[in-house]
Order: C-alpha cells, then sequence, then structure tokens
C-alpha cells in the first residue's frame, strides 16, 4: 500500500508539479488548495505526510493555522512547510508548531523527495523503536538519525530535519572544517546560499544554547564554513 | 552629502533672527514722540495765534467802544489815583465824605481791598519778626480829596516829642510827591498823642520842617491793639494828575533815643522811588467795568501816556496747592513716594520737551516794561497808522508765564485820544497743554515700553516655537532619511499658522514613513511574489527533465541552462532581501569584543580557500586591536570588500589586508591594484544600486555588494572610503573603526 501526501498548496501549477513529480516516485497523491478542503478531507482521512504553504488563498497564515489542527488530529505526522517566506519570523512559528522541517521556495524535487523518503524513513523508526546502529554520540552529543532524535548533556534538542543533517554532518567530522558548499549539500536544497547556511548555524546554536549557555562546539572559520571542536568540549 | 547639506543650512542662520527683526521694526514707534510733539508744537501754535487774535479782537472792541468820545479824555476830569505798578492798586470811588477820626469803620467794605506791606522778607534780619512794623493801606476818593487810612502793626508806638526841634522824633508818616516838572516836596505827618496830627512840608532829610507852620491838612492818628491808625485827607491840588505820589511809615522805637529805625514804603526803593499816577475817568471805569474778566487787565490811556482807566487782573500761575497729607501705611508710602519719583521723572522728561517748546516761541520775547513802551510808542506815534497792532509776549519778572500785549487806538473825528491796551497771560492757554504735554509724554513713553514688551515677548515666543518645530522635524528623520517619529509634538495643536506647519510635517512625515516602508518591504514582497513563479519554472523544469526521452545531451542541455538562469534569479532575489533584512538582522545581534588581527588574519586564510586563483597578504605593524563587533556581519563586510577586491583587482597582483592605527581608531585598508575606482563614483559607490562593473554574463551587479559592507561598517561605528591607490594603479578601501574600549 502506497504512503499517502496531502499537498496543501494555492498556486495550481506548483501542487500539480509536485504532484506529478511524487506521483512518479509512487506515492499517492492528494492535493488540496485551501484550508477548508483540505480540512474536511483530513476529518475523513489522515494522510501519512503533509506538505503546506503558509498563505493559503486570502489567509495569510493558513498555512500555520492547518499545520495546528493537524497536529491536534495526530501529534507524529510529519508535516514539512514549503513556502516563499523566508523571514525568521515565520521560520520559528512554523517550527514551534512542530513542523519536521521547513524548506523555502524555489525547491529542487529531487531534493523534496530525498527529505520525504528520509521523513517516512525517521517516522517509522520512532514507531518501531529501532535503535539506528548510525546513532552517534560525542561527548555531551547524542544524535539518532533513525529517529531525528537529538540531545546535548541529557537535554532533548528540537531539530528540524536540515537542522539535524547540519549538526550531524558537523559532528561526524569533529575538528574538520565543512565549506559552504559541502554544507550546502548536506541541507539538499539547491539554492542555499551562504547567508542561508549561516542563518541555519545561528538557529543550531541558539537552540544548543537554550539547554546550554556555554555551548561553543560550532566554530566559524570566516570565509569558509564552519567545523565542529575537537576534543569533549 | 546629507550632512553636508545639513550643515550649509545651519551656517545659514546667523545675522537677522527673527527678533532680531522685529525689534528692529519696533523701533520705527520711536517715531511716535516726535510726531507727538510735532501734533503738541502746532497746536500750541494754533492756541496761541486764537489767544492773541482774540486779544486784538478785545483790544478794538473797546477801542470801538470808546471812539468819538472825546469828552471821557478830557484832562479835567477824573482824580489821581495812586498806583503802583506792577501790583495793582486802586483807589475806591466813595459815596460820600468821610470822618476823619482814624477809625475804619466808615470805610466799608473798601477797607477789604487795603494793601499789606511789610519787612521784605528778604531784608529780615533774624532778630526782624513781621509784628515789629507792618501796615495795610487804603486809598478813596470823593469829589475834591483824596483819602487814605493806614492801619500800621508796631510793638511801640512813640509819639512826639515837642522839645526836640527835629520832627522825626516819633512814629510818623511821610508823604513824597514829585511834580511833572520834577520839584519834589516832602510832607510829614505826626502826632503829639492820639488824635489829630500835625503836617510839615519837610526837608530831604526828613529831620527839619522848611517852614515852622504846620499845614491845613486833616489827619487824625488814632491807637489801636498793637499799633495805631491814621487817617488822611489830601486836597486835590496837593496830588494833581502828574504827581507822583510815595507813602513811607517811619518806625521810632526808643523813646529816650528817639532815632529813626526802619522805614517801610509803598514803593520799592529803587530804581523807581515814586509810584505812578493815572486819573481814573470814572465813565471810562464804569464802560470797562462790563469787560472785566479774569486772566485779562484792560487799561485805557491817553495821548500823553497817562493811564485813565484799567480793569480786570491778569492771574499769574496759580499757587501750588497745599501738600496732602500723606497716605497712612508704609505700602501706601512707599507706593506713593514710587509714583512721585516716576511723576518727577516723567515731568523733568516732559519739561525737557517744553523748554524746546518755549525756546522755539522765544522770538519777539523780551521784558514786560519794554514791551509795554514799545507797545505805547507805537500805537500813540502816528495817529495816521490804522494797521492793527501786533500782538507782543513777554516775560513777567515774577514768574516763567508769557504775558501776551496787545494795543487798539481809540480815535476821534479830531485825531487820536488815546489807545486800549490788552494784557493776557498765556499761561491760560498754555497751562492747560503742558499738562496735555505731560500727559502724552507718559502715555508715550507707557505704550511704548509695553509695546517692545509685548513684542519681545511675541518675538521670544515665536522663535521658541519655530525652533522646537525645527528640532523636532530634524530629530524625525534619521541621518540616514530613515523615519524615526511620524508625528511631531511642538504645537500639534496649536490654531495658527505654525500649528498649520506642525500638522503639516506631521502628514507629510507619515507619507514619508508610508512611502519608506513601502521601499523597504518591496525587496522582501518582490522576492516573495518572484519565489512562486520560480518555484513553478523549476518544477516544471524537473518534471519535464524526467521526461526527457533516453539520454538526449541537447535536452539536457537546455534544462541545465534554464537551471542555471534560475539560479542566477535566485540569487538576486537573495541578495535583495539580505540587504533588505541587513539592518533588521544586526540589531538582534549581539556585539563581542574581538581582535581585529586575528580575525583578519584567519578570515584571509579562508579567502585563500574560497578564492583559490588569488594571493592574500596581511600586513600588520600592531599588535592585537580590540574592536566590538558582530564576527558574523564583520565577515559578511569582509566578504563584500574581498569579492569587490578579487573582482576589480588584476589576477596576479595580490590583495593587501593592511592594518594599522590612528589615534584611537584602527584603520583596515584593503588595498588591490589594478583599475581604480572611478573619479564620480567615489562618493556614491557605497550607495544602493550604484555598481563599477559593466555588465558582464554570469553574475549579477545589484550594485548592493558595497552598500551592505557600508550598512555593516556603520553598525560598527566605522566608516568606509574609496580612493585611488598612490604607489600603483589600483583602489584603497579604507576602514576606519573605533577601538573597543
Amino acid at each position: 500500500m502506497s504512503r499517502t501526501i496531502a499537498i496543501i498548496e494555492d498556486d495550481a501549477d506548483q501542487r500539480e508539479n509536485y504532484a506529478d513529480a511524487l506521483s512518479s516516485q509512487g506515492y499517492d497523491i492528494r492535493t488540496f488548495a485551501n484550508r477548508k478542503d483540505a480540512l474536511a478531507h483530513f476529518r475523513r482521512q489522515l494522510p501519512d505526510l503533509a506538505i503546506l504553504d503558509i498563505m493559503l488563498e486570502d489567509e495569510m497564515d493558513g498555512g500555520f493555522d492547518l499545520c495546528r489542527e493537524l497536529r491536534s488530529m495526530s501529534p507524529g505526522l510529519p508535516i514539512i512547510f514549503l513556502t516563499a517566506r523566508d523571514s525568521d519570523v515565520d521560520r520559528v512559528s512554523g517550527l514551534r508548531l512542530d513542523a519536521w522541517d521547513y524548506l523555502t521556495k524555489p525547491v529542487s524535487l529531487p531534493f523534496l523527495t530525498v527529505r520525504i523518503n528520509s521523513l517516512f524513513r525517521i517516522a517509522e523508526g520512532i514507531q518501531s523503536r529501532n535503535e539506528d546502529e548510525s546513532a552517534l554520540t560525542l561527548g555531551k552529543l547524542r544524535m539518532d538519525p533513525g529517529s531525528m532524535a537529538a540531545s546535548w548533556d541529557g537535554a532533548v534538542l528540537n531539530f528540524t530535519l536540515t537542522e539535524f543533517w547540519l549538526v550531524e554532518s558537523l559532528a561526524r567530522k569533529p575538528g574538520m572544517v565543512k565549506t559552504y558548499d559541502s554544507l550546502m549539500q548536506v541541507t539538499r536544497q539547491s539554492y542555499v546560499e551562504k547567508n542561508s547556511i549561516n542563518g541555519y548555524v545561528r538557529r543550531v546554536r541558539k537552540k544548543f544554547r537554550e539547554v546550554d549557555a556555554d555551548f561553543a562546539m560550532i566554530e566559524t572559520v570566516f570565509g569558509i564554513g564552519y567545523r565542529w571542536r575537537a576534543g569533549d568540549g | 552629502m546629507k550632512g553636508t547639506d545639513r550643515q550649509s543650512g545651519r551656517s545659514r542662520k546667523g545675522i537677522l533672527s527673527i527678533r532680531t527683526k522685529l525689534l528692529l521694526i519696533t523701533m520705527t514707534f520711536l517715531l511716535l514722540p516726535w510726531v507727538g510733539y510735532r501734533y503738541i508744537l502746532e497746536t500750541q501754535k494754533f492756541l496761541l495765534a486764537g489767544q492773541e487774535q482774540a486779544l486784538s479782537l478785545t483790544a478794538q472792541a473797546v477801542a470801538t467802544v470808546l471812539h468819538n468820545r472825546p469828552q471821557l479824555f478830557d484832562p479835567g476830569i477824573g482824580i489821581p489815583t495812586l498806583l503802583a505798578r506792577p501790583n495793582d492798586f486802586f483807589s475806591h470811588q466813595l459815596d460820600g465824605p468821610l470822618q476823619i477820626d482814624g477809625s475804619a469803620a466808615d470805610w466799608g467794605r473798601v477797607f477789604n481791598d487795603a494793601r499789606f506791606f511789610s519787612v521784605h522778607p528778604w531784608q529780615c534780619n533774624a532778630r526782624d519778626d513781621i509784628s515789629a512794623l507792618s501796615f495795610y493801606n487804603v486809598l478813596s476818593h470823593f469829589n475834591n480829596f483824596v483819602y487814605a487810612f493806614f492801619h500800621v502793626r508796631d510793638d511801640v508806638t512813640v509819639h512826639r516829642d515837642t522839645e526836640m526841634r527835629r520832627l522825626n522824633n516819633s512814629d510818623h508818616l511821610r508823604l513824597t510827591t514829585q511834580e511833572a516838572g520834577g520839584a519834589t516836596r516832602r510832607y510829614l505827618f505826626t502826632a503829639r498823642r492820639p488824635g489829630r496830627m500835625s503836617v510839615y512840608l519837610m526837608d530831604a532829610e526828613w529831620t527839619y520842617p522848611l517852614t515852622g507852620e504846620p499845614l491845613d491838612i486833616a489827619a487824625v492818628q488814632a491807637p489801636v491793639g498793637g499799633g495805631y491808625n491814621i487817617e488822611i485827607r489830601l486836597p486835590l491840588a496837593l496830588v494833581d494828575r502828574n504827581t507822583r505820589v510815595g507813602f513811607s511809615i517811619a518806625d521810632v522805637d526808643d523813646p529816650e533815643a528817639r532815632q529813626v529805625g526802619r522805614v517801610l514804603s509803598t514803593f520799592p526803593d529803587a530804581p523807581r522811588p515814586f509810584t505812578r499816577i493815572y486819573r481814573d475817568s470814572p465813565e471810562i471805569s464804569d464802560i470797562l467795568r462790563g469787560l472785566d474778566r479774569p486772566g485779562a487787565r484792560i487799561w485805557i490811556i491817553d495821548t500823553e501816556r497817562s493811564i485813565r482807566a484799567v480793569v480786570g487782573n491778569p492771574a499769574g500761575i496759580a499757587a501750588p496747592p497745599p501738600p496732602k497729607p500723606q497716605a497712612g501705611t508704609a505700602a501706601g508710602r512707599i507706593a506713593a513716594r514710587v509714583a512721585e519719583r516716576l511723576t518727577s521723572a516723567v515731568s523733568w522728561l516732559s519739561g525737557k520737551a517744553l523748554s524746546a517748546l518755549e525756546v522755539s516761541r522765544a522770538s519777539g520775547q523780551g521784558d514786560y516794561d519794554t514791551a509795554w513802551n514799545t507797545i505805547v510808542s507805537r500805537v500813540l506815534s502816528d495817529p495816521a497808522d490804522a494797521s492793527p497792532v501786533p500782538v507782543h509776549r513777554s516775560q513777567t519778572p515774577q514768574s516763567e508765564t508769557q504775558v501776551l500785549l496787545t494795543a487798539a487806538r481809540i480815535v476821534s473825528a479830531d485825531g487820536l485820544l488815546g489807545a486800549v491796551l490788552v494784557e493776557q497771560t498765556s499761561g491760560q492757554t498754555l497751562g492747560p497743554q503742558n499738562k496735555l504735554v505731560q500727559n502724552i509724554t507718559v502715555i508715550t513713553f507707557a505704550v511704548f515700553v509695553l509695546l517692545i514688551l509685548s513684542l519681545a515677548y511675541f518675538s521670544f515666543r515665536l522663535t521658541r516655537r519655530i525652533r522646537k518645530l525645527r528640532n523636532a522635524s530634524e530629530q524625525a528623520i534619521t541621518p540616514e532619511g530613515r523615519v524615526r517619529a511620524v508625528q511631531i509634538q511642538p504645537d500639534a495643536r496649536a490654531a495658527d499658522e505654525i500649528g498649520d506647519l506642525s500638522r503639516g510635517i506631521s502628514s507629510m512625515l507619515g507619507k514619508l514613513n508610508q512611502y519608506t516602508r513601502y521601499l523597504e518591504t518591496m525587496p522582501d514582497t518582490l522576492a516573495h511574489e518572484i519565489s512562486n513563479p520560480l518555484n513553478v519554472v523549476n518544477s516544471s523544469l524537473h518534471n519535464l527533465e524526467e521526461q526527457i526521452p533516453g539520454n538526449n545531451e541537447k535536452y539536457a542541455q537546455y534544462v541545465k541552462r534554464a537551471q542555471n538562469g534560475l539560479k542566477r534569479l535566485r540569487s538576486i532575489i537573495t541578495n535583495l532581501t539580505e540587504a533588505a533584512n541587513l539592518e533588521e538582522a544586526m540589531h538582534s545581534e549581539r556585539m563581542e569584543r574581538l581582535n581585529l588581527c586575528d580575525f583578519v588574519s584567519s578570515y584571509v586564510e579562508g579567502c585563500q580557500v574560497a578564492h583559490p586563483g588569488h594571493r592574500f597578504i596581511v600586513e600588520r605593524t600592531i599588535e592585537a586591536q580590540m574592536i566590538s563587533a558582530s564576527a558574523e556581519h564583520f565577515a559578511q563586510m569582509l566578504d563584500k570588500l574581498t569579492d569587490n577586491a578579487v573582482e576589480f583587482g588584476d589576477r596576479d597582483s595580490p590583495v593587501l589586508f593592511r592594518i594599522s592605527r590612528m589615534e584611537n581608531r584602527v584603520i583596515l585598508r584593503i588595498i588591490n591594484s589594478g583599475a581604480p575606482p572611478p573619479e564620480d563614483l567615489r562618493e556614491r559607490i557605497f550607495d544602493p544600486m550604484v555598481s563599477l562593473s559593466q555588465k558582464s554574463g554570469g553574475k549579477s551587479h545589484l550594485g548592493l555588494g558595497l552598500y551592505v559592507a557600508r550598512m555593516i561598517a556603520e553598525h560598527h561605528g566605522g566608516h568606509l572610503q574609496a580612493s585611488q591607490r598612490q604607489d600603483a594603479p589600483g583602489a584603497v578601501f579604507t576602514l576606519n573603526l573605533p577601538l573597543a574600549g
């Protein structure tokens, strides 16, 4: 039985393009143009994953509202925001609602597919409670790619998928500089600039500092990229 | 640019502020007192002219009444009367003969007009007092006799000692007559005891009689309390019309020594020993009596210059009123004193103005007697001359009041009969005028002060409001041109033009703010709006790529190019939003202490990796320099400057990072060889949308890189500047930063 993906996007062109691309990957696609239609359907049947735009027709924050309602129906449902809104405020709002990822347009469809696959895998991992062998422990940091669970000194860190990948990529090679280019690969987004990487790192550091004010393991190598500091920290 | 604009705007403010201008305009009010002064002058001229005319008319009217009545001027008519000019003196017409008994009872009301003589105050010695010697004297006439009555106050009355030959051994009355021919006669009236007096013709020394026999003249002395009375009856023959007459009272106080002490006379001692005599023509006097009016005196003289009649009494300046009792309270006293001071100051001022007035009308002024003689000569000299006599003005010796004097001829068919002289003091009209001048001076002065004060207050308030408004409107916009406040407070509720201006500025600021908001949000809006279609193209391309049959190189190539184009579009949008959101992002960022030298060194190491084709060199002459910076944004700024140097510099020559220090600032220069920045762009190079590069493929040039660099530099309190390299062709970008405290 194929997995169901709900796409809520008011722009018909983009909606259909996503639908085409994802159904060619074997997913069962439901498309909705507005919050009302989507919600009506969700009340009857929940999808396995939802891709939301924030602005839906005349509702400025329709996506956020929909996310809130979906979350109340199913706490473990993977939700991805895919939007043209790129401000920090929007990102924070989206992630507060427990979205699993926040992607900005334009997005590369192959990378979107990769993400969706990963999220499904993670969702499965969480359900089966399997400890992934590739789990990483580095000093106080503990990361489980299988369930997207991360913790610092025992405190849970709520990363989005992109952030998780970024931290994992740095922590896997402590002491080595990860250039902007390689980090862009890690985020699996086609059009990511230096500033976007800086933005991700800033948000990641902030999340670490929320649980440990003295956190300083991620070092900036100006002009090149970032590295995880060697040693225990 | 903005800075210099403002400076020049400030420097233009200067010499003539609104306040100064208003005060200058106020100065024109100084003309008001002058105008008032002119006005008063004109009024005075007018009033005087009116008075003169009235005077002339009076003279002519009186003359007209007396025309063609020669009988009035008959020499046989009338009785001599004593007159001591300039004081008034009248002989009273009696209804019947008087009893010569030394009593004033039958004189009736006539005695009320008695004149008082005493020692002149300036002749008094310390031991003198008026009670020692003084007398009242009154004259009247009936038929062929002149009656005189003296009431003498004398502390000691001494009667004649008949044993002594000399006659001046007791209190006595002296009568001096001087006839027209110049012959002088002296009569002495003395009494052995109260009662009838003996009269002798005396020598020049008033010592011995010329003849032993007393004259037959009725005279009685009667003692009264504090002195004695003397009543005499003189035949008219003794004092005819051309005779000058004078009376004296001689006082002897010591009954043993019997020396004459003081002598009091009805005439001043010198230079005129005798009063003039004029003959009073009763009919003329009767005619004139009806013309009597206060403040004027009318004289009738005949052709021989004898005064035939006089009526009226020109009032001098009224005596000052008695001082008012002082106010009871201290405050009242102080207020009264202040008012007094003020009044005296003002009257001094107006006095100055008045004295100027006096000078202005001084022409034709002269001694009163001279004027009298001039006028009389003129009016009597030429009977044929019918022209009116001009009005003379003169000063009386007693007061500063002017006396106006004019005359008119009295004629008959036979010729000149005499003349009418009319005399009036100018105080009659000028007194109120002086008061007027004083009042106007006070009022003008007060109004002027009030005006100056209110104008000064008004201008002060006005300039203060305008300055506040200017400051507020200046503060409302940042030096970068951002709206800081939409509403400015000063005068926002005022109903006048400044209030309008204030509200106008507020509404302008509001609109400007809206527009700025619009401009600021435009990149975001644009990015957002472009992202969606971009995503459509992108996803469509992807789906298209999937559909490419087999491994068609050609199709794949086109798809690749389309994707490159999309990538560039995306980078443009990113740059736009980056610049737009930078300020906000920087404000949320925390500043930390950085060692600039180490930071630049490590940054340049990174550059080496990022730009493999270029060489980078750090030159540092100094040790650690701590600055306060947001590392991420500081690196972002260096990125922009490095990108610029790499793009426009020669590939083979290195990019230099030179760090030096100047006082408490640190200077970072980024130097590259190659084309220097064009001169005309050097100022604007850091403005948005200004690009150095020609349009070339591959990279987008929005001209935002250096703009972003400048914004970051300014956020760090620094200053960024572009200049030409000195030692070789190339560009120098100088960053001037403050050191961390």
